[in-house]
């Protein structure tokens, strides 16, 4: 019995090693363009197979989806993990005492229940973190002044975002930058300084923070009547969208205030589409394609080893290309979890990339639908 | 193309300009919707129109006259060659992509609730005197009562179940109100073949109705409507009424017909081996009729343990019923955010089954002992699309929300009791109308007790659940009752102004 | 394997008893070609079975589609493990064909008689080829149901209708087959199972086909309007029928597979 447990680890980690190596490979050599489907193909049923064998409550899913390794036909085919799979079930194939990071949601709807995605070790998180970055946000230079005004890895440990913040500024950051977010928030008077002294210096700088983050500064910013020319080239990050704060403000109005504000164009302000389920992040490519001919391509685009498919909300199969869908993430640095997620954010594909359009908003019912909100509020 | 006037207004009203909309039908004809554009003093002329008419008529006829005329009215309906109700017939399922076969047998079903024989029954069910709608009568505390109607309602329709709103525009009428009815673009035909079944049998009665279009929550056409009517009647989700409330002045009786959630209780005695193929077939009824988009359809089904099919192989039955529903009548197409919902609750049943660690193998070691039979929770779904979906729970516990997306989706939950079911209903006591049952007799009095102390307000038969009977209180209210303010004459006061008359000594 | 998507049974689970060899074995391996995934049952020989399993995956591109069970139909236990082998390999079942029986040798000249049989003759042939059929529909339809659908197909013989050799045990149990067929399908419809028999002709080159000498056979020939014996393509042939979307709406019949020799 002892033997064949040992034997079965050892396959396992002998699996594990190949199934990095094979990933950080494919990054390695496709980088950011597209990889050729035959490869992206081979390496997703590898990976998919792995998942089969150890990954046990994502095999059962499977299996209720009559999908295993032997009668899958494509990647495109692989059952793609609703997101509440994540908060419910535990998704890994390494076992989770084996596994050196969790990042989870911070779960808004049910506190207690939230989204976890293991990671035996951060090596393709990393890897999958860093060249995307580098190719769709630093086309231009190798290090630039940072501030950072989100939580970074010191401050949670859970936290993807987090990790990916210090990540940045470790590999890219240039003198001056610094993390303005502290055990008592947001350090308003810190990024003031940090803003003047870029302005002073006319140092091109990147701010990067959640997207709720910036209305707090811009508010503080207002208030103390400051408004800033900073140095070309400069840009802003942003991510999440208005989860949890006031939704009245639109995209458009954040970067009109950026525009404002910091004196940044909407040329110079991008956006990245990150999850906790996922491995890999998906960016604007509007930054790239201004430092290669000059153009604004607001679209989004995935690095080589993310596709995403977009499904009707009817049938989750794939439409044409032009109509909006659901879309599924099939994500290769995942290579723990699940690869394939199905999210709840609709978008639309074009010929130069996609466009989000978020969540699907509760539009009016017809008939007599109660949400588990209305539920909850009406009894709270 | 033709065109066909989604409108009803006084003969002698004129609207200075118009909009179109185009309607495709399944020949691939095209038909165009013809609708007159408002601004809120249109609104107000409409309104003075209306009430003045009413003057002439509604407001000097008697019940009786107003009861034959609605009759009479509703008997053309009853004639299958009657050119609006093929005119329904045909428009109705295009607008609403309800299934023409089911619009049809509905309809029909429908409109005979208010044959006279039907409107009599409305009218003596809540009125002990129904002549106290026309003049003073004795009333039980030795003095005279009248009823007074509005002079003027106004009517916010909804779209989801077509010819709704015959209802309350009988209601009003036998008030002798005049209506402003504001429809909706994703049904407004129903209101206005009425309103002309009326005109075509009493063409000054009809004068005092009006029927337009505009979109919901247009603010000022609304508050005009709002501010001229006496009595506010709406129909749609929460969201609309709500909207409604505070705009309506206090002291105006304003009736709202929101959002519900039915719920059905089925006894193990209707599970018997030769009664539960009708039962389920029942079950199926009130979960496709109108893709359960009435308020009176059921969410959530609660079936007993004992009968010859336990309640897991009732939610199969029903799955394999919903399809053959399917098949006769196919469910219109939801919106992209109803499917998602769809998708998301059935996934996150499977997840919950998932987590319980129930595998593929269905009904895992059943065994001689039944207890030893695992009982998951389960979603049975249509193959290709969110047509229809079963849910079941084996326990009330399981269930996170007992409401669903609707569109043909269900929870099937097992009880051991029914009664074990009525705790759980409590906290959606606000959303509480109908309970269609299946028990035996002694039983149906037992929890008809209960259900009602909860805010159940309609107890029917399992497979009618869709079919309200003519002289129910819908929402627990009084149809005519609500409309109308009494005016009495106290007692004494007929004897006294006896002694202004020469010849009393 | 890029062709199953075309199919008309991929994406199917089928458990076909007895099939190891003859008309099971020509079963499993028609179902396979149609794009379903086979599970092999079978009550002794492992060798054989295996192999069988192995040349029906060689000859139709089909590997990881065939695996092999060994039960036996007549021990409850067995064939519940069978059912849950089969739903947690390929994570469901659709298609049920009771193809086992206990051996009979169709054999004319050495036929016993009524009074030279037992009721114990009887009871044997009813319990291989009734209590097994019993036991696999008891165990599968938990899953059918699940799944709001399922098919049931049912190998009885043409003897029923038509006992030209009156093998009086084996014919009984046939014939409690075809009524246990029809009585299932009555009830199981609503759950949009349909449960069906093929009445099959005596078929060349199975182990009970062996003992029907020369002079017999031509005899059948001769009455049958198509002018030959079955085979057990043949056979498997009007299952693959039963079992695919065509037959969706065929339920408690009983299809006679034999030339035309008897017609019903």
């Amino acid at each position: 019995m002892e033997t064949q447990q040992s034997q079965k680890s050892a396959t396992l980690d002998e699996q594990k090693a190949d199934i990095k190596r094979e990933v950080l490979d494919f990054i390695s050599r496709y980088g950011c363009d597209k990889a050729p489907d035959d490869a992206f193909d081979r390496l997703a049923r590898r990976i998919f197979s792995f998942q089969f064998e150890h990954n046990l409550p994502y095999r059962a899913y499977c299996m209720s989806k009559r999908v295993t390794p032997q009668t899958l036909s494509s990647w495109m085919r692989i059952p793609p993990m609703p997101v509440d799979g994540f908060k419910m079930l535990t998704l890994t194939s390494v076992p989770e005492n084996d596994c050196e990071a969790v990042f989870t949601t911070s779960g808004t709807t049910h506190p207690g229940q939230r989204g976890r995605n293991f990671h035996p070790d951060l090596e393709v998180w990393d890897e999958s973190m860093i060249v995307p970055f580098r190719h769709f946000i630093m086309p231009d230079r190798e290090r630039i002044r940072i501030a950072v005004l989100s939580p970074a890895w010191d401050m949670n440990k859970h936290s993807s975002l987090s990790r990916y913040l210090t990540r940045a500024v470790q590999e890219c950051g240039a003198d001056g930058s610094g993390f303005f977010f502290h055990e008592d928030g947001l350090d308003f008077t810190g990024v003031e300084r940090f803003l003047d002294k870029a302005s002073a210096d006319n140092e091109t700088v990147m701010l990067m923070g959640a997207s709720s983050a910036y209305l707090y500064l811009l508010d503080y910013l207002d208030k103390q009547g400051k408004a800033y020319r900073l140095a070309a080239d400069s840009r802003i990050f942003d991510t999440g969208g208005f989860k949890s704060t006031r939704t009245d403000m639109t995209v458009d109005d954040l970067y009109a205030a950026f525009g404002r504000v910091f004196g940044v164009q909407r040329t110079h302000c991008v956006n990245m589409y990150g999850m906790t389920e996922l491995s890999s992040q998906i960016y604007d490519q509007n930054i790239l394609s201004y430092y290669t001919d000059g153009s604004s391509n607001y679209l989004k685009e995935t690095p080589s080893w993310v596709r995403s498919v977009f499904l009707d909300p009817a049938t989750l199969t794939p439409v044409a290309d032009g109509k909006q869908g659901v879309i599924a993430h099939c994500d290769l640095a995942n290579w723990n979890s699940c690869l394939a997620i199905l999210t709840e954010d609709l978008g639309v594909r074009t010929e130069h990339g996609y466009e989000l359009n978020g969540r699907a908003k509760g539009a009016e019912a017809r008939g007599c639908s109660i949400t588990v909100d209305e539920v909850m509020a009406a009894n709270a | 193309m033709s065109v066909i006037d989604v409108f009803h207004a006084p003969r002698d009203f004129t609207f200075s300009d118009f909009g179109t909309r185009d309607v495709s039908l399944s020949d691939g004809d095209t038909v165009m919707l013809r609708f007159p554009r408002l601004d809120a003093s249109t609104v107000r002329a409409l309104a003075d129109s209306v009430r003045r008419h009413r003057e002439e008529t509604l407001a000097r006829y008697s019940t009786d006259r107003i009861v034959n005329a609605i009759a009479q009215a509703v008997e053309l309906w009853t004639d299958p060659s009657y050119s609006e109700r093929r005119l329904a017939e045909h428009l109705i399922p295009a607008i609403t992509g309800y299934d023409a076969s089911m619009v049809r047998i509905e309809l029909k079903r429908y409109m005979r609730m208010f044959r006279r024989r039907e409107l009599l029954r409305f009218v003596d069910d809540e009125l002990d005197c129904p002549q106290m709608l026309d003049e003073y009568r004795p009333n039980r505390s030795g003095g005279y009562t009248r009823l007074y109607g509005p002079e003027l309602s106004f009517h916010v329709f909804s779209s989801n179940v077509p010819g709704i709103p015959v209802w309350s525009m009988t209601m009003s009428l036998l008030t002798k109100s005049s209506i402003l009815g504001k429809s909706s673009f994703d049904e407004p035909l129903m209101p206005v073949l009425f309103a002309r079944s009326l005109a075509s049998v009493d063409p000054d009665m009809a004068d005092a109705l009006a029927i337009v279009p505009w979109r919901g929550g247009t603010v000022d056409l609304e508050d005009a409507a709002i501010g001229e009517a006496d009595v506010v009647v709406a129909y749609g989700s929460s969201h609309t009424t709500e909207a409604i409330r505070p705009r309506v002045r206090a002291g105006k009786p304003f009736l709202s017909y929101g959002a519900k959630i039915g719920f059905a209780l089925i006894g193990h005695e209707a599970l018997r081996a030769d009664l539960y193929a009708d039962t389920v077939h029942r079950m199926a009824i009130d979960v496709a009729t109108y893709d359960q988009q009435s308020c009176l359809a059921p969410q959530t089904m609660f079936v007993e343990r004992g009968g010859a099919v336990p309640p897991a192989h009732v939610a199969e039955l029903l799955a394999c019923e919903l399809e053959s529903q399917q098949r006769k009548y196919p469910r219109s197409t939801p919106s992209e955010e109803e499917s998602l919902a769809i998708q998301r609750l059935r996934s996150a049943v499977q997840m919950k089954a998932l987590m319980l660690g129930a595998g593929p193998l269905a009904g895992a070691c059943e065994s001689d002992d039944d207890s030893m039979a695992s009982d998951d929770p389960f979603v049975i779904q249509s193959r290709s699309d969110t047509d229809w979906t079963v849910l079941y729970y084996p326990s009330v516990g399981m269930a996170d929300s007992l409401s669903t997306p609707l569109n043909r989706t269900i929870n099937v939950v097992a009880v051991d009791h029914v009664e074990d079911a009525l705790p759980v209903l409590r906290p959606y006591t606000q959303w509480l109308q109908t309970c269609g049952v299946a028990l035996e007799p002694d039983r149906l009095f037992a929890v008809a007790q209960r259900v009602g102390a909860m805010g159940i307000d309609r107890i029917c038969p399992l497979g009618e659940m869709n079919r309200a009977k003519s002289g129910w209180h819908h929402d627990g209210g009084f149809n005519l009752l609500d409309l109308v303010h009494a005016v009495d004459i106290e007692r004494n006061t007929d004897v006294y102004c006896d002694g202004f008359d020469m010849d009393v000594e | 394997m890029q062709h199953s998507d075309l199919l008309p049974l991929d994406g199917r689970v089928a458990v076909v008893t007895g099939a190891s060899r003859g008309i099971g074995a020509a079963i499993a391996r028609r179902l396979v070609r149609a794009g379903a995934c086979v599970v092999i049952d079978y009550v002794s020989d492992d060798e054989r079975a295996q192999q069988c399993a192995r040349h029906i995956m060689d000859d139709c591109d089909a590997a990881g589609r065939v695996i092999t069970c060994k039960a036996d139909v007549t021990d409850a236990g067995q064939v519940r493990d069978m059912v849950s082998t089969t739903v947690t390999t390929f994570g469901g079942l659709d298609i049920l064909v009771n193809n086992a029986f206990a051996h009979y040798s169709f054999d004319p000249r050495n036929r016993r008689t009524f009074d030279a049989i037992g009721w114990n003759n009887y009871a044997a042939q009813l319990e291989g080829c009734l209590k097994g059929a019993y036991n696999t529909c008891e165990a599968v339809l938990p899953q059918m149901r699940r799944q709001a659908g399922g098919r049931i197909i049912n190998i009885s013989s043409n003897l029923v209708d038509s006992p030209i050799v009156p093998y009086h045990d084996y014919t009984a149990a046939k014939g409690a087959l075809v009524g246990f067929t029809r009585s299932l399908a009555q009830e199981a419809g609503a759950w949009g199972v349909t449960v069906n028999a093929i009445a099959a002709g005596l078929t060349v080159g199975t182990d009970s086909s062996r003992a029907t000498t020369e002079d017999v056979r031509e005899q059948i020939i001769k009455s049958t309007p198509m002018g030959r014996l079955a085979t057990a393509d043949d056979i498997a042939g009007a299952v693959a029928m039963l079992a695919g979307d065509d037959a969706a709406f065929i339920t408690g019949q009983t299809l006679h597979v034999d030339g035309g020799l008897v017609m019903r």
